[in-house]
């Protein structure tokens, strides 16, 4: 099997620098490993670049792409290897940022602030309170034990590397193959649109670039106040696949999260030995 | 009414007393288990003899009764049923087992009175007695191996019936030990007349014997067969090199040395080959070596039994002895004075062992006869058996062994058989009346030490010898089971005193009739007869066993005796009184000089008192080599065959002991694994999909 | 420096995947180990939404959105349960519990 040599020998590298940079005794090595790491990252972007080096008008594209790529793959190493648990909270954050900027990227504006406002505004906010609750610090400002050492590193490097090496070469075409195109979306959707609206007998709007274009409005029970000329934006469309189609799982997402509520509860709650509610009525009330 | 109709009640009723002693002998009869198997025995008896009668009056159809019963085995090719063959030779075994256990069960009540275990004696008894009968009576081969391998259980049974001693446990698996080396061969002679003769009962396979063609054809399995069946004889009636079990089969209770292990068990080897006579007939060569082996044993034994000082083993090596005359007799083409010696050689053995148990009881279970002396004058009827039994033994003449040792002599002397040419006639002749001399000289040897001289009786005479069934540590409370007489000495006057005598009615009533017996039976081989020589006995014994024909060579009637029967009868009968004579000089007259003559043959005496060391002999050759052959696979067993059981067990240790490190019970590494092995499969399966 | 094709953002998710799964398996510390499921969600997510955006299908969009439900249940009973655990042993190390061995 012809296996893809950058693929390989990015992987090989990546793997070297994860495993440096995890918590370890000796902090040098982690210097090391963050320099290869950054070659990696850029190995890894030259590669992406050349696959698809072909003609393109918007240039500006791309440098955000890599760019918030590289941001979040840096966080998210900078999440793992960190000794200490409020910084890798902090780097999470950075993640969930960078993250929401490649969700735009991808026009899913609406995604994007969501997973801003409740990813880092609630859920890591919790977490960052957990962690000053529970955290222990030793003789000053150096983190626990625990958390300075890499639980048993080679194994986990080893077989994360494996999987990813093993996704990619399976993703990627071998050498010499013809990269599948997906098609630019945005022609594709075109067709697509075309079909839809000659079936549903409506004239479609004009395409524009950067929007995504909607779909007829026969047969859709929706309560747009749009006008028929207005494009409906990515929030629309969300909510109507959400509470068009997927109603009823939306309803099941809330009970899921009233019963992790009521369960966190439950679990968190202060024990106090022999006091019911009862035991409160029988007691004798000073008179 | 026909007693025949009845015959097949001989063994089923001792089978059936058996049974019913064994199921409730321990709990219900008790002391009075005697009572079932006397009455079981009263009417085997009673059909035996009316069997007999039945034969003597002639209308018995083709002379001889074959029934079958029932279809027992039935494989292909071999179908053997339950059924009976009497004929005269058939009709006389089981008149005189019969009687003779009747009379001996009848002792054995009173000697064994008391004693723990009583009902198991007679259950095993009865036992002994089916087997017996079945021998016998069976009309086929596997029915005479049958009641073979039964009297052979009975017998180790009863051998064994003292089991708290050693001895006797050591003793019942020699017995059975050496049986079972003497019915190898009898196993593989019955198997080789199936292979022969496609069958096994008698009639078949005497027919084709007759048939000189069949005879031709197989003349290499005919001419084995005797020798494998001689095997068997000679392990079960005790002859060299299978005597060695006898003497040490004395361990059992009397009863049972005299009834099996003198009267009938051991004659079981002679009536098997006198049964098998058509076989033997075939193969002069086989019938030379039983007659040597006869020959030679007899010597033996009677050397033996010279130098030994126990009352029952000396009647034992006689009982080898005279065995071995019976054999000689059968292999010299005398069957029917081998059957006529049986027939006395009962009676008289019988008596003289019921009187040396009479002794041993009123001595308290002395049984050395350096330790006693002058009996007589305590035990007055006893002495008078015993003095019947001796004088029948040694060949006296008037009383029955005379008649039948004579006619032995006679007829070895002028047989006709040789081996390799030589005559052997003549030769063994003389080694049997050299035995008569023997015979004579250790028989009254016992009677005059024991019974004649001054009056010397051991410590324990008088009391009851101490039971082997006791607990080591009872010191004769007063707190035992009356029934049990398992006292040690007790009480010289707790005890009622009786000195030593004669014992209770049921002991010497016994021995009286078998007196009777051992004087008179002798006359039947005598009188009655109508055909010149020989009396009734030989008459009746006539259909079965014919005079020999063997091989190509007719025996001609008129034969030159070397010997006139007249003769022989005189010399055996001079050599009967010079052996009394120097007994009676060495031991009722001058007992010193038997000391001093002891001193100055020394190892002679050593030798013979030794048994010849045949039994060290058979240790070193054979229990030796075997314990260590059995000590090396012993060691290869435990090295290499548990080794490797233990090294298989090492291998679930090793397995687990390797997968041990992964239960380390920390999460992260258990979530490695798992992640580990779905990777590998994630990998497989995306390896196989793009290949 | 060419278009922007799915395969960028699949590679990206894939990244993020597996250093939030190296991370669990590395960090012994209960929280960090839970902080690192979440990175993992946010890789998948990530692919959600790319598929969404190429194959023209609102559909993952909407599961990123049950996804963010879903990664908020989870923390807050597993936050939870980090708390009582700590509780229990005063300490954040996954090796203190390691009685189930041998």
């Amino acid at each position: 099997m012809n296996l893809s040599m950058p693929l390989l020998v990015l992987t090989a590298l990546g793997a070297v620098t994860v495993y440096l940079m995890l918590p370890r005794a000796k902090p040098s090595l982690v210097k090391v490993g963050g320099l290869l790491g950054a070659l990696t990252l850029a190995g890894l972007f030259a590669y992406l670049a050349s696959l698809f080096a072909h003609n393109n008008t918007e240039v500006s594209l791309p440098v955000y792409f890599y760019l918030f790529a590289g941001i979040a793959i840096a966080s998210a190493i900078g999440v793992i290897c960190h000794p200490k648990p409020v910084y890798s909270a902090l780097y999470f954050v950075l993640l969930s940022l960078a993250g929401a900027g490649l969700y735009v990227l991808l026009l899913a504006e609406f995604v994007a602030v969501v997973l801003i406002i409740i990813y880092a505004g609630a859920i890591l906010v919790t977490y960052v309170f957990v962690i000053m609750l529970a955290s222990q610090e030793v003789g000053g400002r150096r983190a626990a034990e625990y958390d300075r050492f890499a639980a048993d590193p080679l194994p986990a490097v080893f077989v994360g590397f494996l999987l990813i090496g093993t996704v990619l070469l399976a993703t990627f075409p071998k050498p010499g193959e013809s990269l599948v195109q997906v098609n630019n979306p945005d022609t594709k959707m075109v067709a697509y649109l075309e079909n839809k609206y000659a079936a549903a007998g409506e004239l479609m709007p004009a395409p524009q670039s950067g929007v995504l274009p909607t779909l007829p409005t026969a047969g859709m029970a929706q309560a747009t106040t749009a006008t028929a000329n207005t494009v409906p934006g990515n929030i629309q469309v969300l909510g109507n696949s959400l509470y068009g189609k997927y109603l009823f799982s939306v309803e099941l997402a809330g009970i899921l999260l009233t019963i992790s509520l009521v369960g966190a509860v439950m679990i968190a709650r202060k024990r106090t030995a022999g006091v019911s509610v009862d035991s409160e009525r029988t007691a004798p009330l000073n008179q | 009414m026909n007693a025949l109709d009845y015959a097949y009640l001989i063994p089923l009723l001792p089978l059936t007393g058996a049974v019913i002693i064994g199921l409730a002998g321990g709990r219900v009869l008790k002391g009075a288990s005697h009572i079932i198997a006397i009455l079981a025995l009263l009417g085997s008896a009673i059909i035996a003899l009316g069997i007999v009668r039945e034969f003597q009056g002639g209308q018995v159809a083709g002379g001889m009764l074959d029934r079958n019963f029932f279809n027992w085995i039935s494989a292909g090719h071999l179908q053997i049923s339950v059924g009976i063959f009497i004929d005269p030779l058939t009709a006389i075994y089981l008149a005189f087992v019969t009687v003779i256990s009747l009379l001996i069960f009848i002792f054995a009540s009173g000697y064994m009175k008391g004693d723990y275990g009583y009902f198991r004696f007679f259950a095993y008894l009865c036992l002994f007695v089916f087997a017996m009968t079945m021998l016998v009576m069976g009309n086929n081969f596997v029915l005479l191996y049958l009641g073979w391998e039964g009297v052979g259980v009975a017998s180790y049974l009863l051998i064994g019936y003292y089991y708290p001693r050693p001895s006797a446990v050591a003793a019942a698996k020699k017995a059975f030990i050496t049986n079972r080396i003497g019915d190898f061969g009898f196993a593989i002679g019955i198997f080789v007349i199936f292979i022969t003769f496609g069958a096994l009962d008698y009639q078949t396979v005497f027919a084709k014997l007759a048939d000189h063609a069949f005879v031709l054809q197989h003349e290499w399995a005919i001419s084995v067969i005797p020798f494998l069946l001689m095997v068997g004889a000679f392990g079960k009636s005790a002859q060299f090199p299978l005597h060695v079990w006898l003497p040490d089969a004395m361990e059992g209770p009397t009863p049972v040395s005299a009834l099996i292990h003198a009267a009938t068990m051991v004659t079981a080897g002679i009536y098997m080959i006198a049964r098998c006579q058509p076989i033997f007939a075939l193969n002069e060569a086989a019938m030379a070596v039983v007659a040597i082996v006869g020959g030679f044993t007899s010597l033996l034994a009677a050397s033996i039994a010279l130098c030994q000082y126990d009352l029952k083993k000396i009647w034992a090596y006689s009982t080898v002895s005279q065995l071995g005359y019976m054999f000689m007799a059968l292999g010299m083409a005398a069957s029917t004075a081998a059957v006529f010696h049986v027939f006395t050689h009962a009676f008289f053995k019988a008596l003289l062992f019921l009187s040396a148990g009479a002794v041993m009881h009123a001595m308290g279970g002395e049984l050395d006869i350096r330790k006693m002396s002058g009996v007589r004058k305590v035990m007055p009827i006893t002495a008078f058996t015993m003095l019947m039994g001796c004088l029948a033994l040694s060949g006296v003449p008037g009383l029955a062994g005379f008649f039948s040792k004579d006619e032995i002599l006679y007829k070895t002397f002028n047989s006709h058989i040789a081996l390799g040419g030589v005559h052997l006639g003549p030769i063994l002749g003389t080694v049997g009346l050299l035995v008569a001399l023997l015979t004579a000289y250790y028989t009254f040897r016992l009677f005059f030490r024991v019974f004649m001289g001054p009056k010397q009786l051991p410590s324990t005479a008088g009391h009851h010898e101490p039971s082997p069934f006791a607990l080591a540590d009872d010191h004769g409370h007063g707190t035992h089971d009356a029934h049990e007489s398992n006292a040690h000495d007790h009480g010289h006057e707790a005890h009622a005193s009786h000195g030593p005598n004669d014992g209770p009615a049921s002991m010497w009533i016994p021995l009286l009739c078998l007196s009777v017996g051992a004087i008179g039976v002798g006359y039947l081989g005598v009188f009655g007869g109508q055909h010149g020589h020989g009396g009734w006995f030989h008459d009746f014994l006539a259909p079965v066993l014919q005079p020999v024909v063997h091989g190509s060579e007719t025996e001609t009637v008129v034969h030159k005796d070397l010997v006139s029967h007249g003769a022989m009868g005189i010399i055996s009968s001079i050599l009967a009184v010079i052996g009394i004579g120097i007994a009676a000089y060495f031991h009722l007259w001058n007992r010193a000089a038997a000391t001093g003559l002891a001193q100055k043959l020394q190892p002679i005496v050593t030798f013979l008192e030794n048994k010849w060391f045949i039994d060290e002999l058979y240790d070193a050759i054979i229990k030796k080599p075997l314990w260590l052959l059995g000590q090396m696979l012993f060691l290869f067993d435990r090295l290499v065959i548990d080794g490797l059981v233990f090294v298989v067990g090492l291998l679930p240790q090793l397995v687990g002991h390797v997968l041990k490190p992964g239960q380390s019970g920390y999460v992260q590494k258990y979530a490695t694994g798992m992640i580990a092995g779905t990777v590998a499969v994630i990998a497989g399966i995306l390896y196989l999909m793009t290949r | 420096m060419g278009s922007i094709e799915l395969y960028h953002y699949l590679v990206v998710g894939a990244v993020l995947f597996v250093l939030g799964l190296i991370g669990f398996m590395v960090r012994r510390n209960l929280i960090l180990m839970f902080l690192c499921t979440e990175l993992m969600f946010q890789g998948v997510a990530l692919n959600f939404v790319a598929f969404s955006r190429y194959h023209f299908n609102p559909q993952g969009q909407s599961f990123v959105i049950f996804l963010l439900a879903v990664a908020a249940a989870e923390a807050s009973l597993a936050l939870g349960l980090v708390v009582y655990l700590y509780k229990n042993k005063a300490t954040l190390d996954t090796e203190a519990w390691s009685q189930l061995q041998g």
